[in-house]
């Protein structure tokens, strides 16, 4: 009977030491909670009074503006190439500005792909004859603008960023190439001679005169290679431009093309957001 | 009819539409129709021929001189403008100069063009034809010509 009596009173003590031995954890944790969460709102508090003063004067960097280029395609080519993507590295800037200003200052053309060209002898009243030709002819602004980007979009982050620069200008030439009224320009030595490299080669050392004989070297082997590509995305390209109604008139007017390089603008501080 | 004002501005319900001659030498006559809309009427504003994309005519008058000579045939002179005699085998051809090329026509073929060119004035008013001809440029001709569809390429 004692030994009963001893039993219980013995597992009433376990029980009150199991109990204390097992709740004790939680009671402090739930006591550190209480303290942590006094701790941020002591802190919320003391955020709102500091005031930290953040540098917000823009960031300006020395490119040509955009709106030196009148034709929407072409600003919009330079905007995303040259803008977005910060590509300021020198000799790429300034060529690829140059070619591209020179694009759109002057009034270069390609005979549609979808036109029949009509030879008309008109009459003065006079009764003088004069022979002209009606014929569809696409815009070059428009085609230079959508045929960079595409290539752009195409090769870039699979190359190294200086043969996509270079396969950029490329392009560039080889749309320029491809204009019918690029004689006019080039002089009468060209108006014969169909040559596709020979009239790259004259356009290099026009536009290119002062840079190194690498740069070259390495524009022409990239000629070579990329060639396939960018006249694929050009066909693509001139399939799906405006048509307008032009008039090729007999003699020759050298006027309407004009070497506007001189007038170019030069860089300025822009900021960039 | 002859109270009218000639107007400055080029009217815009003027569309060019080719009748063809001749299929296999591709000379097709071009007529200017305009629609009147006040009161539903159709006109002839010019008349003009096209041989290989090439218009040697573009004006009535030269239409009319050239239909003239192929009326004439073999009775022609030096004189002609637009077409030489030329006897070949015994045959008797004009021959037609173009810019690039030429082209030999025979008796028939001048007999159904002047035929045709009768006939394409039928259903059409040609009074303002000779009071009011549409007098082209190479500007408005070219955008006339473009409006028309004249200028598309058909297969290829």
């Amino acid at each position: 009977m004692e030994n009963l009596v001893f039993i219980i009173i013995l597992t009433i003590v376990i029980l009150i030491f199991a109990k204390k031995f097992f709740f004790a954890k939680h009671e402090s944790s739930i006591e550190t909670t209480h303290f942590k969460q006094h701790e941020e709102k002591v802190q919320e508090e003391d955020d709102d009074e500091v005031f930290y003063i953040f540098n917000v004067t823009p960031i300006k960097l020395s490119l040509y503006d955009s709106r030196i280029f009148t034709d929407f395609y072409i600003a919009t080519a330079y905007k995303t190439i040259v803008v977005d993507h910060l590509w300021r590295n020198e000799p790429f800037l300034t060529n690829f500005s140059k070619i591209l200003y020179f694009i759109d200052s002057n009034n270069f053309w390609i005979k549609s792909p979808k036109t029949k060209s009509i030879v008309m002898h008109l009459r003065g009243l006079d009764g003088g004859e004069s022979n002209s030709t009606s014929l569809k002819v696409l815009s070059i602004k428009e085609v230079v603008g959508h045929t960079v980007l595409d290539i752009f979009k195409n090769i870039y982050g699979l190359i190294e960023k200086k043969s996509v620069q270079n396969t950029l200008l490329n392009s560039l030439l080889f749309v320029l190439i491809q204009s019918d009224n690029l004689q006019d320009f080039l002089g009468d030595n060209f108006s014969k001679s169909h040559d596709e490299i020979l009239i790259y080669e004259s356009l290099i050392s026009f536009f290119f005169e002062n840079s190194s004989e690498d740069f070259k070297i390495n524009l022409l082997k990239l000629w070579k290679s990329h060639h396939s590509l960018i006249s694929k995305i050009y066909l693509q390209n001139i399939h799906y431009s405006q048509e307008y109604a032009y008039t090729t008139s007999q003699h020759k007017n050298n006027d309407n093309v004009l070497l506007r390089l001189g007038n170019m603008p030069k860089k300025q501080l822009l900021s960039i957001k | 009819m002859y109270d009218e004002i000639i107007p400055e501005t080029l009217p815009e319900n003027v569309k060019l539409e080719a009748i063809v001659l001749i299929y296999d030498k591709k000379i097709v006559l071009i007529r200017a129709k305009e629609l009147d809309i006040g009161n539903k009427k159709n006109y002839a504003r010019s008349l003009l021929i096209m041989i290989k994309d090439e218009l040697i005519t573009t004006n009535y008058a030269d239409t009319k001189l050239l239909l003239s000579e192929l009326k004439l045939f073999d009775r022609g002179n030096k004189q002609n403008k637009f077409t030489t005699l030329e006897k070949k085998d015994g045959d008797i051809n004009l021959k037609l100069t173009l810019s690039n090329s030429h082209i030999y026509i025979s008796k028939a073929e001048a007999l159904t063009i002047c035929g045709i060119y009768e006939e394409s004035k039928i259903g059409i008013s040609i009074q303002r034809l000779m009071v009011k001809e549409l007098k082209f440029t190479a500007d408005s001709l070219t955008s006339y010509l473009h409006e028309s569809k004249l200028l598309d390429k058909i297969g290829n």
